[in-house]
């Protein structure tokens, strides 16, 4: 019926277009006012029929009870009496008009026009008289009212509703906008935050908001994407750094390498210039044989040097694919003997190796870990000084982990310097020391031999004095067993046993 | 019978017109209006406005039927309060319909049809007599054996007259 000229709600709330509740209530006011002026419609069509029926019933007891009041009145003439009861009824405002007349049709009292008898809302009732024995029709009264009275009241009701519903929708949008933002806006504003600091700053903030619906649901789901992005990016930022470093280091290998190369190339080039042009005379021959020997020093050097890279590029290549099967570790560690009894050393170096005691074996590729043991042999020999001592020893600690751990009598190895040895070339050394010190790639080799059984290399300097490399093995190499049947002659003697180990050489089908 | 006719014929010699006007009504306009014109129902039927008949004698009291418990009879509809008052009317019809068919009683005293409030009722001589409203009722009151006496006699005669034929 009435219709609002505009929602009181944006008065109360000024709401920035751009939310939710905005875009909310744009949508649910004008609707709910549509369906509430249909339903005031429906309302107040059905309220005036009834407001019409109700004043017919009213009208045709009125104007039946007046009749019957006016009878007397009537029938003895009695205008005051008359007039008295016109007064009395025309009290009713819904009361418009009102005729008494006689049978003649003459008015005898009239209030308002005499109305037309067909005309809505009116009658004409007989005035009858009840004399002693019957009635007689002493006059007529018609009375008519008007619906002016009623409709104002109901449009009074009307616009009480309307105002009454004008409210409730008030109040409903502004607990609509509330209820939004704490429940939708509020998180969705959080996450937009979220979402800018991190386009701008690059910043992943978490979002605080907990709840069961959807909205937390998609926060949650949010939270967890950010997570996973940040951890992915630093994933991607660390292997990027690795490969730089490794890229890095590659340079700095092959820089090295022709540095390595260098050096003997230089003494081989410059000690047969002087053998050749016999720079000191023709009679210096035993000067020239000592040359000739430091040019096949510097050779021999090289070529190590280049076999050392080769081995190495191969293993970093992943050329060499190893082949695991189960070996028992007295086969191992008599080869590694066998290899390092033929190695160079200085005077009165002994070489101990320490059996276990029970018959272990490993479930790792022989071959290699014959070439990686021999290694560390090599090394350790090479720098303990004269009448030093270089131990092997074989345990398998209470966690399962197998070591082999060659422990030397020579210069401890300064902390720093630990992590540089195995990096390929990366150790600067004095010329006079590289004799000692072999190539600078035997560790590094080592550790990718190592790292090709899962295992690592380690090492330390024991409080005893010298230095010791460990190759550790994970517990799940190890295969214990109990029986110790073929290698009963080796524990026995601790020393060196040539025919032993060529007994298990022979057994393993290996190159000796 | 025999007394209603007997007034019939004196109402004719005091009022010929109204006599004569009574009779044509009779035979012209009765099958006009279809329905019985001697009782006084709504639209549908419905008498007493769908009051219990019964309850005004069992607990003198106006109380509203339900539509559920119905009985037809003489062409109009009664609602009952409940199942019992139901067969006590259907037993006795004649003793529980109100009297002058549910017209109002001073109306029919002056010879006038006009609605019965079944909320204005009084009974007297177990005879339900309703009335237009209380304005009215007081002044049947005041002259309550000589209003019924008069009625009684108009009443014959209007009966088969339809209301509106009453006041033209």
């Amino acid at each position: 019926m009435s219709n609002p000229p505009s929602d009181p709600d944006w008065t109360v709330h000024p709401i920035r277009l751009t939310s939710i509740s905005a875009r909310y209530l744009t949508r649910f006011v004008p609707i709910i006012l549509a369906v509430f002026t249909v339903l005031i419609s429906i309302y107040g069509t059905i309220a005036y029929r009834e407001a019409l029926s109700s004043l017919e019933s009213k009208l045709d007891t009125l104007v039946s009870r007046q009749s019957l009041l006016m009878g007397e009145a009537v029938a003895e003439g009695r205008n005051d009496r008359i007039g008295l009861l016109v007064a009395q009824t025309i009290a009713d405002r819904d009361v418009a008009t009102i005729a008494v007349l006689d049978n003649s049709g003459a008015a005898l009292n009239q209030y308002g026009d005499l109305p037309d008898q067909n005309a809505p809302l009116t009658r004409a009732v007989a005035i009858n008289y009840m004399g002693e024995n019957s009635y007689k029709r002493v006059g007529t009264l018609v009375i008519s009212m008007s619906e002016g009275p009623a409709v104002d009241r109901l449009t009074y009701t009307l616009f009480c509703i309307a105002l009454l519903g004008l409210a409730l929708l008030a109040a409903a949008s502004v607990a609509a906008h509330l209820v939004l933002r704490t429940t939708v806006s509020q998180p969705l504003d959080k996450m937009l935050t979220a979402i800018r600091i991190q386009r701008e700053s690059g910043a992943r903030i978490p979002i605080d908001w907990d709840s069961e619906d959807q909205i937390g649901q998609v926060v949650s789901a949010y939270n967890a994407l950010q997570l996973r992005q940040t951890k992915t990016e630093s994933d991607l930022t660390r292997l990027r750094v690795k490969a730089e470093r490794a890229h890095q280091s590659k340079s700095d290998f092959v820089g090295r390498v022709i540095d390595e190369l260098r050096t003997p190339l230089n003494s081989i080039v410059g000690f047969s210039e002087i053998v050749s042009s016999q720079r000191f005379g023709p009679d210096t021959i035993h000067r020239y044989l000592s040359y000739a020997g430091n040019i096949n020093q510097a050779a021999r050097h090289l070529l190590y040097l280049i076999e050392n890279i080769l081995d190495l590029t191969q293993l970093e290549g992943g050329e060499v694919e190893p082949v695991f099967a189960p070996v028992k570790v007295e086969m191992l560690l008599r080869r590694a003997e066998n290899t390092a009894s033929s190695l160079s050393r200085n005077k009165g170096v002994r070489l101990t190796v320490n059996r276990p005691t029970l018959g272990y074996a490993l479930n790792v590729d022989a071959e290699l870990i014959g070439t990686l043991l021999g290694k560390l042999l090599e090394n350790a020999l090479r720098k303990t000084p004269e009448d030093g001592k270089v131990e092997l020893t074989f345990a398998v600690s209470p966690g399962g982990t197998a070591s082999f751990t060659v422990h030397d009598s020579g210069k401890m190895i300064p902390e720093a310097e630990i992590e540089r040895l195995l990096i390929p070339l990366a150790m600067s050394r004095e010329i006079d020391e590289r004799r000692y010190h072999g190539t600078g790639l035997g560790l590094p080799i080592c550790k990718i031999l190592a790292e090709m059984h899962g295992g690592t290399l380690e090492i330390s300097n024991p409080p005893t004095g010298g230095s010791a490399v460990s190759l550790l093995l994970p517990p799940s190499r190890v295969t214990e067993t109990p029986e110790t049947g073929p290698s009963t002659g080796g524990d026995i003697q601790p020393g060196t046993n040539h025919r032993a180990t060529r007994a298990s050489v022979q057994y393993l089908h290996g190159p000796a | 019978m025999h007394r209603s006719q007997r007034k019939t014929r004196q109402n004719s010699g005091v009022a010929p017109f109204i006599a004569a006007f009574v009779f044509a009504a009779l035979f012209c306009c009765a099958q006009a209006f279809g329905a019985s014109p001697d009782l006084n129902l709504d639209q549908n039927g419905l008498a007493l406005r769908g009051y219990d008949p019964v309850s005004y004698f069992t607990d003198n009291r106006a109380t509203p039927g339900k539509p559920g418990i119905a009985a037809k009879h003489g062409g109009a509809t009664y609602y009952f309060a409940d199942e019992n008052n139901r067969e006590e009317f259907l037993r006795e019809p004649r003793l529980y319909g109100p009297h002058y068919g549910g017209f109002c009683a001073y109306g029919v005293a002056v010879g006038q049809k006009f609605d019965g409030d079944p909320e204005v009722f009084m009974i007297v001589d177990g005879k339900l007599y309703l009335q237009l409203d209380r304005a009215t009722q007081t002044l049947w009151k005041a002259e309550l054996d000589k209003n019924i006496a008069i009625a009684d006699r108009t009443w014959p005669v209007i009966k088969p007259v339809p209301a509106a034929v009453l006041n033209e």
